[in-house]
């Protein structure tokens, strides 16, 4: 039986560009097992982050699809999307992206599914990405590796199948930066998820189990972890 | 809610601004609809405050009551129409002094049957039936501000006719001018001492009773009070005018407030885009600006109320303003609901915020 948690099948996309189309993926096939985190790596306008918002179901593919968990979830019309990214997707953001206005226990309550409330417990989240001296913090008074850490705990707090992050060390210095990857990784290993990373950042590629390369929309190279 | 009221306690400082900006467009209405409402009493409050239903006037009088005339064998003829109760009505604008002054008061004589159902209430003093008062005069309490007390004398400016005040009442003035409560009596005596050849007749019948419809007196006209009092010259073009200013002010203060509203949602897109990727649905997002608004909007109706009220009770009692609880919530309550539906233009906003922009847009 395969344990494949996400698989992308021949992704296509093209955006109006003028006169013409402008393609910025071509036959993207990516897969990622449970337990698996792989890095998309990339020149900017290779089309990563496009790929990245197509496995997210914030995008529609113009070819190809997208399995969660053997799925077709891309074949869903689009009303049925905003579950599929609450249930199963948990996603990373540059910068944090978290609500100013919420406190960091707040932050994950808002998003927490009920039929997660009696399983997934926040305190051992935080405690397990080493925040829980922030659990009753503001953003504005935490440090920007203590506000990523808080990001990835609420990308996990419903216990999603597969992981999205966009650029996760873009606002951290190189020490925080692997930390908050280190962070994913042990998340990811101890839950059997699978999660993908967007990233220019090239220190923390020795985190990774496979790395795709992406260039003018085009896969060119899957490197797996002992080559690197 | 909790969501909406999270994001009000964090930014506390932005949002009492706003909280101040949204009591101030809500007192400046309020204040405007007190003073309109004052100066509509002005012209009303004699006869809108009288214990009556309907008026017998002329039929060719429009409905004015100092312009009609009914021959003076007319109260009985209807008397014996109806168990209504029924009295007479005279109206005429004079000029008082008090005693020792050369002041002219602008004054409105009421002259009314001494303790008929349309007497007004006393708040100092006596009513008209009051004895060993020759020529009583029972008055608007706006004439104490002109330094008139219970048991002085004021004079008719034209006929010296000279009358005791026995008391004052409160909230009666007609035609912008304050009234003064003479018995029927005293009233053809002035009108015989200017004229010798005076011919009684009756302004208007007064009625409050049930069988009005029994009266049928050929050339009158049986007028509801209402109709009456918007047949008073020039108050329902007064009234019109200054309800406009009033819709005007309030449509032009909800579109501020949705302006308002519709920059701070323009500051937050990226918020909620990323709210929407997390995957919050567009009717959370939407509750929780109408909370947000709705909260913000109730207690500035709440602030601006207690404002207004107090305001009222510190101004001159010269300052021609008046409003009942009851109206002031009413336009409280409709600045909380216009405020509310302001804020659909943020909310259609908010639906149309592609997710995709938590990420950076996808055009990489």
């Amino acid at each position: 039986m395969s344990n494949t948690l996400l698989k992308a099948s021949h992704i296509s996309k093209s955006y109006q560009d003028g006169d013409g189309k402008k393609e910025v993926l071509h036959d993207v096939s990516i897969s990622v097992d449970a337990g698996e985190i792989v890095a998309i790596l990339g020149p900017s306008g290779s089309g990563k982050t496009t790929f990245l918002s197509i496995a997210g179901m914030l995008l529609s593919p113009d070819e190809g699809e997208i399995y969660i968990a053997g799925e077709a979830v891309s074949v869903l019309p689009r009303s049925k999307w905003v579950d599929v990214r609450k249930n199963r997707i948990g996603f990373i953001f540059q910068s944090h992206q978290l609500l100013p206005y919420l406190k960091t226990k707040d932050q994950l309550d808002m998003f927490q599914l009920k039929e997660y409330r009696g399983t997934v417990n926040t305190g051992d989240l935080l405690n397990e990405l080493d925040i829980l001296s922030c659990r009753n913090k503001y953003p504005s008074k935490m440090s920007g590796g203590e506000k990523q850490r808080t990001a990835i705990a609420r990308a996990l707090i419903n216990d999603p199948d597969i992981i999205l992050a966009d650029e996760p060390t873009a606002s951290l210095d190189s020490v925080h930066g692997h930390k908050a990857v280190e962070m994913i990784r042990n998340a990811v290993k101890k839950r059997g998820k699978a999660a993908i990373i967007v990233t220019h950042d090239e220190r923390i590629l020795d985190l990774m189990d496979r790395i795709y390369l992406l260039e003018n929309g085009r896969l060119i190279e899957e490197l797996r972890s002992q080559k690197l | 809610m909790k969501h909406a009221w999270k994001e009000l306690i964090y930014g506390k400082k932005k949002y009492i601004l706003i909280e101040l900006l949204l009591i101030l467009l809500m007192f400046m209405v309020l204040f405007l609809v007190g003073l309109a409402e004052g100066l509509g009493r002005a012209v009303i409050s004699g006869i809108d405050t009288m214990d009556a239903e309907y008026f017998l006037l002329d039929e060719s009088a429009e409905r004015q009551i100092t312009v009609s005339g009914l021959k003076e064998d007319v109260l009985g003829e209807v008397r014996s129409m109806t168990s209504s109760d029924v009295t007479t009505l005279d109206i005429q604008r004079t000029y008082l002094t008090k005693g020792g002054d050369t002041e002219k008061i602008n004054a409105m004589y009421f002259a009314i049957e001494p303790g008929s159902f349309i007497e007004p209430d006393v708040m100092e003093g006596n009513g008209l039936t009051v004895e060993n008062a020759e020529h009583s005069i029972l008055l608007d309490d706006d004439f104490k501000l002109k330094g008139i007390a219970v048991g002085d004398t004021v004079y008719d400016s034209s006929s010296d006719f000279a009358f005791t005040v026995v008391g004052f009442t409160k909230d009666q003035m007609y035609n912008h001018a304050s009234v003064g409560f003479i018995s029927t009596e005293t009233y053809t005596e002035i009108c015989t001492a200017l004229n010798p050849m005076y011919q009684k007749s009756i302004h208007a019948l007064v009625i409050r009773g049930r069988d009005v419809e029994k009266i049928k007196v050929a050339g009158t006209e049986l007028v509801k009070k209402a109709d009456v009092i918007s047949s008073i010259p020039a108050y329902t073009a007064e009234q019109s005018t200054i309800s406009m200013i009033v819709w005007v002010l309030i449509i032009v203060s909800a579109v501020i407030i949705g302006i308002f509203h519709y920059i701070m949602t323009l500051q937050k897109r990226k918020q909620f885009g990323v709210m929407k990727a997390l995957g919050t649905k567009n009717r959370t997002l939407a509750g929780a600006v109408i909370c947000e608004v709705g909260t913000l909007s109730v207690f500035a109706a709440i602030f601006s109320l207690g404002l207004t009220f107090g305001m009222a009770a510190a101004i001159p009692e010269t300052q021609p303003s008046y409003l009942k609880f009851s109206d002031a919530a009413i336009v409280a309550l409709a600045f909380v609901v216009i405020s509310v539906l302001s804020s659909i233009l943020s909310i259609v906003n908010i639906s149309r915020i592609d997710p995709i922009t938590a990420i950076g847009g996808g055009e990489e």
